[in-house]
């Protein structure tokens, strides 16, 4: 993994004052904001600005940044007597994988947080435990510190969102040993995703995050659900918005169609005279409630109209026949 | 040095339904202060059910609750524009998400 120079990140001299450190951010930031960005690499490099700044734009840190240099920093040092973690210890880092679902689709799994910013304060605090060690040592008592919590995007598809799924999630961790010392250690969970998790949700997974120092309690991994949507499937919390298509006649004459849905074939009445963008409403059908006292989300249709090509001359004279017996109808004039 | 593996089957998990967070919890999670989060809710930048006395959050005001607090740090933003421009971040997200060909 490359550490380039914060103050290289943010393209500033390292004589730079807080105030041209802080606009200079800020001006990167908008620039590669991941949300706004045309960047190809917009997330890692705000990833980098964040870390950067983080550093940079705290005196404390950017004085002992300054001190111990970047290569050491990277490494976790803080000062002259810091712990440095041993050889390797950000190999296998890998974002979190896929898992299986009902439909086979393996879903995108991403470490949202910023992992060197993650990294950073855990060597902090493999420091202070050093320290704390030694202070045992002789006998001069230690300190707990609480594992900081973690979060993860998971991206299920509707249908596991309507019947769970299992995800295998890999998070690249460490563990302090006698010595003080982070090993690195590679975490694979195997989480099932019960069904009825609507779009937005959070599930924690207790004491999954990082583990904690000196006794402390470990941290909690939370997995941020977002359910992947499409032009024609839109999720709103647990209500889905899906397209249906009728023929002419069934818009105007009215009638039951039978449409696959992610609750399954349904049955939908569709009221005489219907016309192309009406929406139905189909109450108890969206994303099912997670629990027994929760409430099932509503699944609404969107109507389109699909209109069939006139072939044959049979079809052609119908077609014609209909429009005589609409003499007056003016679709353009409204 | 070998990386240590660990496989992990997770037994216990929380969906976080509804508003099942409270203060102080949101407070550790978007590192800010309980009184930043009273504040941006008597602000009407978060909502919150109050039960017994007590806020209580949903995860999707918690994560609009990072937002909110991730801008206000990072360009020392007013409260209230660092509100919209989560406002506009997430209105982004969703109309890319449904512009988005289907597979």
């Amino acid at each position: 993994m490359k550490f380039p120079d914060y103050y290289a990140t943010l393209g500033v001299e390292k004589t730079a004052t807080a105030e041209e450190l802080k606009k200079t951010f800020r001006r990167l930031a908008r620039k590669y904001h991941p949300d706004i960005s045309k960047e190809p690499d917009a997330a890692e490099r705000m990833t980098a600005l964040n870390e950067a700044n983080n550093v940079l734009s705290d005196p404390e840190k950017r004085k002992a940044y300054d001190q111990v240099g970047h290569q050491a920093w990277a490494q976790g040092a803080r000062s002259a007597d810091d712990v440095r973690p041993p050889p390797g210890w950000n190999q296998g880092y890998e974002r979190s994988a896929g898992g299986t679902g009902a439909s086979g689709a393996s879903g995108g799994s991403g470490f949202t947080q910023d992992h060197s910013e993650f990294f950073e304060e855990m060597f902090g605090r493999a420091a202070q435990q050093r320290s704390n060690y030694r202070s045992n040592q002789s006998g001069q008592g230690s300190q707990a510190f609480n594992g900081e919590d973690q979060h993860v995007d998971i991206s299920l598809d509707l249908e596991q969102a309507y019947e769970g799924s299992e995800r295998t999630l890999q998070l690249a961790s460490y563990r302090i040993n006698e010595q003080g010392q982070a090993i690195p250690e590679t975490r694979t969970l195997s989480v099932k995703i019960p069904k009825g998790v609507a779009q937005g949700q959070m599930i924690r997974l207790s004491s999954q995050g990082s583990p904690g120092f000196g006794g402390g309690k470990a941290g909690d991994l939370f997995m941020h659900v977002n359910i992947t949507q499409t032009v024609d499937l839109v999720v709103s919390g647990r209500d889905v918005t899906m397209p249906v298509f009728v023929s002419p006649w069934e818009a105007a004459l009215g009638g039951e169609v039978e449409v696959k849905t992610p609750a399954g074939m349904l049955t939908v009445n569709i009221p005489a005279g219907s016309v192309a963008g009406r929406k139905l409403r189909l109450r108890g059908k969206g994303i099912p409630a997670h629990h027994s006292k929760g409430t099932a989300g509503d699944l609404y249709f969107k109507l389109s109209i699909a209109v069939p090509s006139a072939v044959t001359e049979q079809q052609k004279q119908a077609w014609q026949a209909l429009a005589q017996a609409y003499p007056g109808f003016e679709p353009r004039a409204r | 040095m070998s990386i240590i593996q660990q496989q992990i089957v997770v037994e216990h998990i929380q969906v976080i339904d509804g508003e099942m967070l409270q203060t102080e919890e949101v407070a550790r999670l978007c590192c800010v202060t309980t009184q930043w989060v009273h504040t941006r809710v008597e602000q009407e930048i978060l909502h919150a059910v109050m039960r017994d006395g007590t806020y209580f959050f949903s995860s999707q005001m918690l994560i609009r609750a990072k937002q909110v607090a991730n801008i206000e740090h990072q360009y020392d933003a007013d409260p209230q524009l660092a509100a919209l421009v989560a406002d506009l971040v997430e209105e982004v997200r969703t109309l890319r998400a449904q512009v988005k060909p289907s597979d």
